[in-house]
């Protein structure tokens, strides 16, 4: 069964043609990655997923139902969740109550949500730091409490936007294995977008490579990482050269 | 605690007629700075934790004014009737204007201005509609004393029932802060976007805090217009949408105590500097109470609300020693 399905996607801004006929599948309990140069259009893949952005043309189908033009919230509530490429933290709240706006999606009481939110905080290993104010964290800490917001919502597909972004070799690992523990445990199905390949292709069962808007290669990670066109899009054409 | 916090105010709020000596002028004035707090109070839903900067609360004030004392003049009907309908009819505006402007994503000064904008819109209105306002004052038939049409001579009447809608509103406010819904709304404050992703109808949960503070706002007007004996369309008043949302910002912008403690304190004062200075020179007390607000920004930038809330959190603990 496909999770998500793209048909046709088109996007464009102006005369910026960020998305160009971009089909897609990502199936059940796959963890896929999605990479490509800066401006690619992976960010605003995910947004026109999400419902943050419309399509030009094409169709969004998620686990089945056609989504295309449905709200945020709406596509939240059919069981996608999504972490920003720049983190979007409540600086005003408590790590906890952040967490707990998530589990508020499933959790129609109280009790219930906030044991939700207490099972993601300690997933993700930001329990500790339940009661500190999210303007008093880190940029680490913040993406491991926008993954256990999103966690808390119970979602059957997780978006991550760059989630290690900007971490350590070390911090890298210890996502590799939550993401890892997310799907096997969770039976979570994962689209990534990421930069980091030590990432992607330790985590990615299957990588899709946009390049200008197109999909240009699809394969396994070591498929997609001797395909020549993909080499030419991140190191540049021999005819430009 | 809580209880004795609350049996307290209570104690305070009923205690305040004796307190000013029964004197009808005074007994107005209190009345007058407990239905203003009300609003601020009620405020906070789309102010403080919604974070729109509404400037409507004289919109809705006046529309509550000029509905029930409508139907009072009018109909002859009870204002206790006239403020439920009333309320219900600012609901529906706010609704209107509401729908539209968070389907836009109107914000921050934008929202704020056209939101200005509906006061001084339905204020031209009920000047041109003479069937139901126009630009003389309606008065209410007179009562002695007649609590089922709501009408009294003495202040006294009106004190009382604005001390329970302080009460009430502060209570309601209170719950929903601590309810999946004030959570939903600081997270729409905190960040439109991820509040979304979340599963968080921005626009619904927006649209429900906007038409319970206007609710309430109305209710403020159709005392304020069963006390005073009339309605005009000038109540429907900017300026108190200004001095709504400046002192909801002074008292601390989302804090639950700081906005009706500072709201009672700084309508008090400016009362009194009106009274003592407002004859000396003309406007000198409005001076002075600028300045005082301008002080008060300048050293505490987000208001006086976290400084009340530690005030809040030592007192008990004292006790307690």
């Amino acid at each position: 069964m496909d999770a998500l399905v793209l048909e046709g996607i088109s996007k464009n801004f102006g005369a910026l043609a960020a998305l160009t006929n971009v089909n897609m599948r990502v199936q059940v309990g796959e963890v896929v990655g999605l990479i490509g140069p800066n401006g690619a259009g992976k960010t605003t893949l995910f947004n026109i997923v999400t419902g943050f952005t419309k399509p030009d043309r094409g169709r969004v189908k998620l686990f089945g139902e056609d989504v295309t033009g449905l709200q945020p919230h709406q596509i939240a509530a059919r069981g996608v969740a999504r972490t920003f490429q720049i983190v979007k933290p409540f600086f005003g709240m408590t790590v906890y109550e952040t967490v707990l706006v998530g589990a508020y999606l499933r959790e129609k009481d109280e009790d219930n949500a906030r044991q939700r939110a207490e099972v993601a905080m300690k997933l993700t290993g930001v329990y500790h730091l339940r009661n500190r104010y999210a303007r008093e964290l880190n940029t680490p800490q913040l993406k491991l409490v926008e993954l256990a917001r999103s966690l808390a919502t119970q979602p059957k597909l997780l978006m991550l936007d760059e989630i290690v972004a900007g971490l350590t070799p070390a911090e890298v690992d210890a996502m590799t294995a939550l993401v890892k523990r997310i799907r096997d445990e969770m039976g979570v199905t994962v689209l990534l977008v990421e930069h980091v390949m030590r990432f992607v292709m330790n985590i990615s069962d299957r990588v899709v490579v946009l390049n200008y808007g197109e999909v240009i290669a699809e394969g396994s990670p070591s498929e997609v990482s001797s395909n020549l066109k993909v080499i030419e899009a991140y190191l540049g054409g021999k005819s430009g050269s | 605690m809580k209880t004795y916090s609350a049996l307290g105010a209570a104690i305070a709020l009923a205690a305040v007629p004796f307190l000013v000596g029964l004197n009808e002028y005074y007994l107005f004035l209190v009345t007058l700075i407990l239905l203003y707090t009300t609003i601020v109070v009620a405020w906070q839903l789309i102010g403080g934790y919604g974070g729109q900067l509404d400037l409507g609360a004289g919109a809705y004030h006046g529309l509550g004014a000029v509905v029930t004392g409508f139907l009072m003049v009018n109909y002859g009907v009870s204002g206790w009737v006239g403020l439920l309908v009333s309320g219900a009819a600012a609901a529906g505006v706010a609704f209107l204007i509401g729908y539209p402007s968070f389907r836009l994503g109107l914000k921050e000064v934008w929202y704020a201005l056209s939101s200005l904008a509906l006061v001084l819109i339905l204020q031209k209105i009920f000047l041109l509609w003479t069937d139901v306002a126009g630009p003389l004052e309606r008065y209410i038939p007179y009562a002695e004393f007649d609590p089922v049409f709501m009408r009294a001579g003495t202040k006294i009447f009106y004190y009382y029932i604005t001390a329970a809608l302080l009460a009430s509103t502060f209570l309601i406010v209170s719950r929903i802060r601590r309810s999946k819904t004030g959570l939903y709304l600081i997270s729409i404050r905190e960040n439109e976007e991820a509040a979304e992703m979340l599963g968080v109808d921005v626009r619904r949960y927006k649209l429900q805090a906007l038409m319970i503070y206007s609710f309430i706002a109305a209710v403020t007007g159709g005392i304020y217009a069963s006390m005073v004996g009339f309605y005009h369309p000038t109540l429907f008043d900017s300026w108190i949408s200004i001095q709504t949302a400046t002192l909801a910002i002074v008292g601390g912008l989302g804090h639950l105590l700081g906005p009706p403690i500072v709201s009672i304190i700084l309508l008090t004062v400016q009362e009194y500097l009106r009274i003592t200075l407002g004859a000396v020179i003309i406007g000198l007390h409005q001076v002075i109470f600028g300045i005082i607000l301008v002080v008060i920004i300048m050293f505490k930038p987000d208001g006086l609300g976290p400084l009340i809330d530690s005030l809040a959190r030592r007192f008990p603990a004292s006790v307690r020693r």
